[in-house]
């Protein structure tokens, strides 16, 4: 399904599109290596990163650790969220009703979009506008805006404009606010975002049975998950569950944390640099949140390197059992996503559990969410690293021809039709080199982070200290398995 | 405030010296492998003037013969590449180029000089329509 690059051959695309539902579909024909292989949709995969590189990238960590633990600031810096206010005027341009409501129309538009040419565009993943705007541009691209500028996708959202829409037709009619019938219950947190990141990367990786997924199925599972967040917004109040519940909001909300500015209310304003994530973690589910973006990232590079041979040997013995090949394809990936899940949460479990035995820790729970935002800059290098490249060709695909021709039937509506992808756009070595220096300076954020962090957790900077050897050895785990994974393959 | 200054001298020292080390070490690495890479053209340079031919066989049901090969080549080198079917097929695919050649008669051949780096998949296009992967191309850098 990798067949990038040749958008002018439509007919036989879509022809071979038909045919990959057929293969999917079809146990027969397909063994297992060809459909294992056949999801990724990017014509030029990347090199596993060479053993001196690995090597080096791994030294490096360690070397710069034990420098950042020796000097041990003494004294929390990151703890206050220091927020300051940016000129009125410019908040006045930013925040203002009338932008407020562009936002939201390009956002429902863009939804619709994708629902549009979900249903009636082409079927090959390649050609179609939902399957590269989903995956790529959203998915990836809007954690990078959110780094950059923050929260930005709140105000982009599509199910909290149409929510907004509703409410405020609601208040018009009724002449009263709509009400709201059940309380956000506390204890639910970020779980829901948690359980809505686990059935997206399965949708992407694991439901097509070894092929892409279809856009028609992208359609299919944003309508459903459409429906559940309007029910949960009439429930819980629109901007409630947007906040928590939301799987979109949520993860690229936690990203946002790490960006230096915020919108209050209506007002723009600029803080600290990584002052802000110190607060994101207060929520239950936070942890999980990071450590399953984590685990899917990971899950994604291992798939066809360093676990293929888990995998298949679990997909063999899936087919012994007497499923259909695509069903134990599916079975025998779940099954590995969520081991992915558990081991990149052991690991965490294990670093806590070493905090907690250093004197005046607080109770286990409280720890494990203290230190969650920590992670967050490892989630986004492993992101980084692992799809860096295919994003730098799927965006030329996007700003191309599926700009002009969104559904992939043959119309040109900005003249870049004929475009193509240039998989030589970077080489080899740059891409090694990136994935490496993103690793790399992730880790010292994490750690930087998880130092403060220690700080402001234990009363005195010894034991601080001493609970830090726990979380290094995490952090240097974390960096040391993604280099691993990329040392293996990265598809 | 001294002994901070102090510290933070020592930290940035050490990171200055890791990232000579690391450029240092980089090179003499990079080096060696630049001279091993050297030794492996000039002894394929010996064998036979041109590159040798890579080839792949796919059986009568489309799929290729002792499953999946990878064919490893260098950036810059002329791949030559072979298939034999045991029956007619649409076309043989190598994607990131997106060379294709039709696959009527046996053996398909084709040849292009590897230009970009990466891992590509050599596909076979059958005449039902489906696909299947027969080889991975590895151009190494």
């Amino acid at each position: 399904m990798s067949a990038l690059g040749n958008p002018a051959s439509g007919a036989r695309r879509r022809a071979v599109g038909l045919a990959a539902l057929v293969a999917a579909g079809s146990a027969g024909a397909l063994l297992f290596p060809e459909a294992a292989s056949a999801h990724a949709l990017v014509g030029r995969k990347d090199l596993p990163v060479p053993a001196w590189l690995f090597a080096w990238g791994a030294s490096l960590v360690l070397i710069i650790s034990f420098a950042l633990l020796s000097v041990a600031w003494t004294k929390a810096r990151l703890q206050r969220e220091e927020w300051r206010r940016l000129p009125p005027w410019l908040s006045r341009a930013l925040l203002n009703p009338a932008v407020e409501m562009v936002c939201g129309a390009i956002g429902v538009g863009l939804f619709v979009l994708v629902l549009y040419a979900g249903f009636r565009g082409i079927e090959d993943p390649t050609q179609n506008f939902s399957i590269i705007f989903v995956f790529y541009t959203f998915w990836l691209g809007m954690v990078v805006v959110s780094v950059v500028l923050g929260d930005v996708f709140r105000a982009f959202n599509p199910w909290r404009a149409l929510g907004r829409l509703v409410s405020g037709g609601f208040r018009l009619v009724a002449g009263q606010s709509a009400p709201v019938p059940l309380r956000y219950p506390d204890r639910l947190g970020r779980w829901p975002a948690v359980l809505g990141v686990l059935l997206f990367v399965w949708l992407e990786l694991i439901d097509g049975g070894g092929v892409a997924p279809t856009p028609q199925k992208v359609a299919v599972a944003t309508v459903i998950y459409s429906v559940v967040t309007f029910v949960c917004m009439a429930l819980f109040g629109v901007e409630r569950w947007i906040t928590r519940g939301e799987t979109f909001n949520a993860y690229f909300g936690m990203f946002s944390r790490l960006a230096p500015f915020e919108a209050r209310g209506r007002e723009l304003g600029v803080r600290k640099f990584l002052t802000g994530a110190a607060q994101w973690a207060a929520v239950p589910g936070a942890a999980a949140l990071v450590l399953v973006s984590i685990a899917v990232t990971s899950f994604d590079g291992a798939q066809e390197g360093a676990l293929s041979g888990a995998i298949r040997w679990t997909f063999e013995r899936c087919s012994d059992l007497g499923f259909s090949l695509p069903n134990s394809f599916r079975v025998a990936n779940t099954i590995w996503l969520l081991i992915v899940f558990g081991g990149v949460s052991l690991l965490y479990w294990l670093g806590v559990q070493g905090m907690h035995t250093v004197r005046g820790s607080p109770p286990v729970k409280q720890l494990a969410r203290s230190f969650a935002h920590t992670l967050t800059p490892i989630a986004l290098a492993y992101l980084v690293a692992h799809y860096f490249s295919a994003f730098l060709y799927q965006e030329q695909a996007q700003f191309t021809y599926i700009l002009s021709d969104p559904l992939g039937h043959g119309s040109d509506l900005f003249g870049t039709a004929g475009g193509g992808i240039n998989y030589g756009i970077v080489s080899s070595n740059t891409v090694w080199y990136v994935q490496v220096a993103a690793l790399v300076i992730g880790h010292v954020v994490a750690l930087t982070l998880a130092h403060d962090r220690a700080l402001g957790v234990y009363e005195n900077v010894r034991n601080a200290s001493r609970s830090q050897y726990f979380m290094l050895a995490v952090m240097v785990g974390f960096t040391c398995f993604g280099l691993f994974l990329l040392s293996q393959a990265n598809a | 405030m001294q002994s901070r200054a102090a510290r933070l001298g020592v930290f940035a020292a050490v990171i200055v010296a890791a990232v000579v080390a690391f450029i240092v070490l980089k090179n003499d690495n990079s080096d060696e492998s630049d001279s091993g890479e050297v030794t492996v053209t000039r002894a394929g340079g010996v064998t036979t003037t041109e590159s040798p031919v890579q080839t792949l066989s796919v059986d009568a049901s489309g799929n290729p013969v002792g499953g999946v090969k990878t064919l490893t080549v260098n950036k810059g080198d002329e791949v030559r590449l072979e298939v034999t079917l045991a029956r007619p097929e649409e076309e043989i695919h190598v994607h990131g180029y997106d060379k294709e050649a039709p696959a009527h008669k046996s053996p398909v051949r084709l040849s292009f000089t590897a230009n970009l780096d990466g891992i590509f998949e050599i596909e076979v296009h059958h005449l039902d329509g489906t696909e299947a992967e027969i080889g991975e191309l590895r151009v190494n850098p």
